[in-house]
């Protein structure tokens, strides 16, 4: 190990270098406990007769009464909120550093609101249509507004191509909308639940469709992680270091549309987690691009978890989507977080 | 092999049980095992489902309800039209538009029963018993009580509501010539004006009694419903008209008036029926529902509307 230099260290493995902050490694790994934490909290909570020795019996695989309660309830509900937040804390953290721009988040693409206008077509169309059917959809529409875009624009330019996905993202909200107040108002309730962000009906088929979403396309941002450190200097700047900064927005796009995407069909629309992640990882860990991909992922799964947690038990059996919980939560984070760095916005 | 091992996970509970079951086709074509006498039905929605269990004489375990402004959970038309409510019966509150799958499974039900278009998904509700999906929408109220009469063995109890249903349409023929009179039932609705081929409980007494509507309302297709601007209103005249009113959120035939003047400003002027006194005001809660209770309410309310005033 060599010695550090602004608090970072590089470890050698033959030709392989690995440069990392300890002090961020270190507040990752204790946000990594507090995530396993709330995770295993949100197993032990709920209207049903199931508590903490419930969730531990549970993960250990020792059969408890309640198992049925944790593994076919709980269970799928936290691990999608956990790749859900996950997947847009990261697609929020991937577009705020290829914009330089903090209020970049996964919604500037278009991708959200092509996804939505994809489900909520297949809600209302067809509301007997099987529910694995609303992710493959949604992806499939989320993907098609970005490959639009991408037409449009001719270019993955950043300005051009965000401007056209803006653009194409209201134009989507104007449809989704004239489809909502047009449809029969017996029906709408579904898309209308969806559209606010509900983990309730969460199928455990649907979890390996998300979780390697997230393996993807989080694998793709931090393969392109250094890019993304030399594009923060500015687009010639990292020209001259040897970026292919061509291909390193094409990943960081194609990671975020992918994320965003399969997110926004598996759980709904979320807002807030990936404009709000990146910025509270980079206030309470750090901001470098590996310590901020890490921690907006961890961010991002741990308000989902919380928002959907609070939201299926503080009123329950009263059911409150997770995305008005986040809404709610999201406005305190973010007006608190602008106080605590009024000095310095 | 999937759907066998599915199939045969969702028979476990039953056999366990040691329950008889049937096979029984939904109204979304899917054909289910479910038990032939269920014991704990949960209902996924109170006015199309719940009230007309009770009427069969089936009280659900578990209920979908609404939350008032109190903030307490109420089953729509529960107390009215039935007298059972959440507050004095055994029926558990399981969620208001979506619903808490925790305590459901809490209430064991061997039988869930759901609407076409609720927002929890039939897959997510399979997974704590077997689940049945009926559309009252598309296939209107008799169906409906067939099919739970059906799954519940109360085709009995059926008939007798059916009977005494028929021999209070029967008395209102005699009493008006309904042939000869024509009728609409409209409501305002987000500044435009809503009209149902047939509205629930009193859109059925008028079309069985034999009353005829203007084309406007015949030309919509069974189960359907339309929404037109203030321009359409002189279509939608006839010799009564009735106007449900939201009663349940503490609406009044004031309230509703005043929403008529925002679609369009002296509409009474429009409508040969409003100017003559024949536009009848009518408590939305009796006026929507699908069950014999509101039926007889309906059946008696508009023979009394209607005949003691003279045909146009």
């Amino acid at each position: 190990m060599e010695a550090a230099a602004f608090g970072y260290r590089s470890v050698r493995f033959g030709p392989f270098s690995l440069r990392f902050h300890l002090g961020h490694c270190l507040l990752s790994v204790v946000f990594a406990v507090i995530l396993l934490g709330s995770a295993i909290a949100a197993l032990a909570i709920g209207s049903g007769r199931a508590g903490i020795a419930d969730a531990l019996a549970f993960l250990t695989g020792v059969s408890s009464p309640a198992h049925e309660v944790v593994g076919s309830l709980r269970a799928p509900r936290v691990a999608m909120a956990l790749a859900c937040g996950a997947m847009l804390g990261l697609s929020g953290a991937a577009l705020q550093a290829l914009t330089r721009n903090g209020l970049a988040d996964p919604g500037l693409l278009g991708v959200r609101e092509g996804a939505s206008l994809a489900v909520i077509a297949t809600i209302l169309g067809w509301p007997d249509a099987p529910l694995y059917l609303r992710p493959i959809v949604g992806m499939a529409g989320g993907l098609a507004v970005a490959f639009v875009a991408m037409s449009i624009a001719r270019s993955l330019s950043q300005i051009r191509f965000i401007l056209v996905g803006i653009g194409i993202s209201w134009f989507l909200s104007a449809i989704v909308a004239l489809i909502l107040v047009s449809a029969d108002i017996d029906n709408v309730q579904a898309a209308m639940i969806w559209m606010a962000g509900s983990l309730s009906g969460v199928q455990p088929a649907l979890l390996p469709l998300a979780w390697t979403c997230l393996v993807l396309g989080g694998g793709m941002l931090v393969l392109a992680v250094r890019a993304a450190e030399a594009n923060l200097l500015g687009g010639m700047t990292a020209i001259g270091l040897g970026v292919r900064t061509a291909r390193y927005r094409l990943t960081a796009i194609a990671a975020s549309v992918l994320m965003t995407a399969a997110a926004v069909s598996c759980a709904g629309s979320l807002g807030f987690v990936g404009l709000l992640a990146p910025h509270l990882c980079r206030f309470l860990i750090g901001s470098g691009q590996p310590a901020l991909l890490a921690g907006s992922a961890m961010i991002g799964a741990w308000l989902v978890l919380l928002a959907d947690t609070i939201g299926r038990t503080l009123f329950a059996p009263l059911q409150i989507p997770a995305g008005i919980v986040l809404s709610v939560l999201g406005v305190f984070l973010l007006v608190g977080l602008i106080w605590q760095r009024r000095h310095h916005i | 092999m999937r759907v066998l091992i599915l199939s045969l996970f969702l028979l476990l509970p039953l056999a366990a049980s040691g329950q008889e079951t049937i096979r029984f086709t939904d109204d979304i074509g899917r054909t289910i095992t479910v038990p032939a006498r269920p014991q704990r039905i949960a209902s996924l929605h109170d006015i199309d489902i719940t009230i007309p269990l009770i009427e069969l004489g089936v009280t659900p375990v578990a209920s979908h309800g609404r939350i008032g402004p109190d903030a307490k959970p109420y089953l729509r038309s529960g107390s009215l039209l039935t007298g059972v409510n959440f507050e004095n019966s055994t029926i558990a509150f399981v969620g208001a538009n979506d619903i808490d799958l925790e305590k459901l499974a809490d209430m064991k039900p061997d039988l869930i029963i759901t609407a076409l278009g609720r927002p929890t998904p039939v897959e997510a509700l399979e997974r704590i018993a077997p689940t049945v999906v009926l559309d009252a929408a598309k296939f209107g109220a008799p169906h409906v009580y067939a099919k739970l009469a059906e799954l519940t063995g109360t085709q009995q109890r059926l008939e007798v509501l059916e009977r005494r249903y028929q021999s209070g349409i029967a008395a209102l023929k005699q009493t008006v010539d309904t042939s000869a009179i024509t009728v609409s039932v409209f409501q305002p609705l987000n500044g435009k004006i809503s009209t149902y081929h047939t509205y629930r409980a009193l859109g059925r007494v008028l079309r069985d009694a034999g009353f005829r509507f203007p084309p406007i309302i015949d030309a919509i297709a069974e189960g359907q419903r339309i929404e037109v601007s203030a321009e359409r209103l002189p279509d939608l005249d006839a010799d009564f008209i009735f106007d449900p009113y939201r009663s349940d959120t503490g609406g009044t035939s004031r309230t509703e008036i005043a929403e008529m003047e925002k679609v369009l400003s002296g509409f009474c002027g429009f409508l040969k029926a409003c100017r003559e006194g024949r536009y009848i005001m009518v408590s939305r809660e009796e006026a929507i529902s699908n069950s014999y209770a509101a039926l007889s309410l309906m059946t008696a309310m508009v023979q009394a509307t209607i005949a003691p005033r003279p045909v146009p």
